[in-house]
């Protein structure tokens, strides 16, 4: 039998005007995965997730969603979403547009519960036009969540949170994910996904350029490099040294990029330099975000 | 129609909490009312009345629903809803609640000007019927003020609407009854409304033709307001 994807990208071309946004993109999604969508301004991430929820219509290709087009609202009944930039109406309370949205869908999640879990309990009786930025964001989150969904539409979710905010979301995704559901992510922030993404999916000028795992795209970026910094009381020397790619020098702050920091580390201690503060940093999925972008 | 209720609620709750907008949507009708009764007095206080009953019904439908369309379709939250698991119906359902509700707080006022201050010889009976016609025809008008809203773009919407309105207005009582006017009038909206006001004081008067009228004007609005609406997802 067909394994039953989510959603369904088959060759979706989009233009806006004449202008081309997404090229001939083919996607697929299943249940209990957490994807990450990079990629720089303008790549086309938020028109991607706008053709996912039948807002934006493709230009060319077919958009099945739950096996329907997004378009019918019947097949978004399993999902939720929070748009890059969300404005509510004004007038109106945050506890009445939670109740709002919520009365939208069939098996929601209790309204206490997501209140607690982003911290809008002092908020509920106060118009959610005049809230900050990211109580704002915070209470769009709570939204997308609301309606238990299936799958959740993050559209760089993290911008305007403060710490706290950033830890509690990262932790509702986990949990959302351990319950065996999807989350699809826009982000900048690379580094915070790398934990918990199960797939990253690069946007460049409208194509996907990978679609990894995160460790598929460190290997796809040639980044088994680590970085091995430390201080050197005097000059120090490399030479005979087999394992260094690279050595830069910074008023005796040393930082080497090998492939292999064990094997270097020896051979630190077997030519006796006389190292301090050593750091060793494995190469981050931002680092391999560059290479990538740089290969084109 | 339980989704319907919740769309009426956020509506309705947003309209009255802007205070600005209420008022002048309320206070319009009525002044007017006070205004222009003087050109009736002793002739035709009912068809004053009446005309005023219809007026303020298609004013909230024209200049509070149908503007308020334009303003908010484009908005982020707007476009939000658009992600919801929902259709048309409830959002149209909600419309349509609130359109009602402020009407009949319209013609409310409009009733107590007329019976308090202009002392307008009707009962109690005429002013239950005059507004349930009014009431009723709320359904045309609002489904007017939706399509133009979908369809008008913000910086031009005052000014159509504006104009609709007072056009609407004058057609619905102003019109000669003979000649080419005579013939046009037949096919305004406004005045076969007002005619089946009428038909209320004038027993001789068939309500048929208003009736038709109206219902066909109604599907031909609703049909306007879903290809306008669906017109705008599409870029
Ligand atoms: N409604 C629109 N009409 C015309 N062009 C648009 C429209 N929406 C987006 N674009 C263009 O499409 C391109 C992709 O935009 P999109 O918002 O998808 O980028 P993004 O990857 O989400 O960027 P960011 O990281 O800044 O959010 C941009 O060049 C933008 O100018
Ligand atoms: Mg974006």
């Amino acid at each position: 039998m067909k394994q039953d994807f989510i959603l369904e990208f088959k060759n979706i071309t989009k233009n806006y005007g004449k202008i081309n946004i997404i090229k001939n993109l083919n996607l697929n999604i299943s249940h209990n995965e957490v994807i990450g969508l990079l990629g720089v301004n303008g790549a086309g991430k938020t028109t991607t997730i706008k053709m996912m929820l039948g807002q934006e219509i493709p230009t060319t290709g077919k958009i099945k969603l739950f096996g329907k087009n997004p378009t019918n609202p019947e097949s978004r009944i399993h999902i939720g979403s929070t748009p890059q930039n969300i404005e509510f109406p004004e007038g109106l309370k945050t506890l009445e547009i939670i109740q709002f949205v919520q009365a939208h869908y069939p098996n929601p999640l209790p309204i206490q519960e997501m209140v607690e879990k982003f911290g809008l309990t002092n908020f509920l009786e106060l118009k959610a036009s005049k809230l900050s930025g990211g109580q704002k964001r915070r209470l769009a989150l709570a939204l997308a969540f609301i309606g238990n969904p299936k799958i959740v539409f993050l559209d760089e979710p993290t911008t305007g949170l403060d710490v706290e905010a950033r830890k509690i979301l990262w932790e509702v995704i986990k949990d959302y994910k351990n319950k065996g559901k999807t989350i699809f992510l826009t982000t900048h922030y690379l580094e915070e996904i790398e934990q918990i993404a199960t797939r990253i999916l690069f946007l460049q000028k409208g194509e996907i350029i990978a679609d990894e795992s995160v460790e598929g795209l460190q290997k796809l970026a040639n980044s088994t490099q680590s970085k091995v910094s430390f201080d050197c009381g005097t000059e120090c020397s490399f030479e005979g040294f087999q394992t260094i790619d690279s050595v830069i020098n910074k008023n005796r702050n040393y930082t080497l990029i090998t492939k292999n920091s064990d094997a270097l580390i020896y051979e630190l201690v077997k030519h006796n330099i006389p190292f301090s503060n050593l750091q060793i940093k494995k190469e981050n999925l931002e680092s391999a975000f560059l290479n990538l972008s740089k290969g084109e | 129609m339980r989704l319907g209720l919740e769309y009426f609620k956020i509506y309705f709750l947003s309209t009255i909490r802007n205070i600005p907008a209420l008022f002048f949507t309320l206070i319009f009708p009525p002044l007017m009312l006070l205004l222009f009764a003087h050109q009736w007095e002793e002739k035709n206080a009912f068809g004053a009345l009446i005309v005023f009953f219809n007026y303020s019904v298609q004013t909230v439908a024209l200049m509070l629903l149908g503007m308020g369309v334009t303003q908010e379709k484009n908005s982020e939250w707007a476009k939000y809803l658009r992600s919801l698991p929902v259709g048309l119906k409830p959002m149209l359902i909600g419309r349509m609640l609130h359109t009602l509700s402020l009407s009949f707080i319209n013609l409310f006022s409009v009733s107590l000007v007329a019976l308090f201050i202009l002392h307008i010889n009707v009962n109690f009976e005429q002013i239950i019927s005059f507004a349930t016609i009014a009431l009723l025809g709320a359904i045309p008008m609002a489904l007017l003020g939706m399509a133009i809203g979908y369809a008008a773009n913000p910086e031009s919407s005052r000014s159509i609407f504006t104009l609709l309105n007072l056009l609407l207005f004058f057609g619905s009582f102003s019109l000669p009854a003979t000649g080419i006017f005579g013939t046009v009038r037949n096919f305004i909206p406004t005045y076969q409304w007002t005619v089946l006001s009428y038909s209320f004081v004038d027993k001789s008067i068939s309500i048929l033709n208003p009736l038709i009228c109206l219902a066909a004007y109604s599907f031909f609005f609703l049909f306007l307001f879903q290809k306008m609406y669906r017109k705008t997802q599409k870029v």
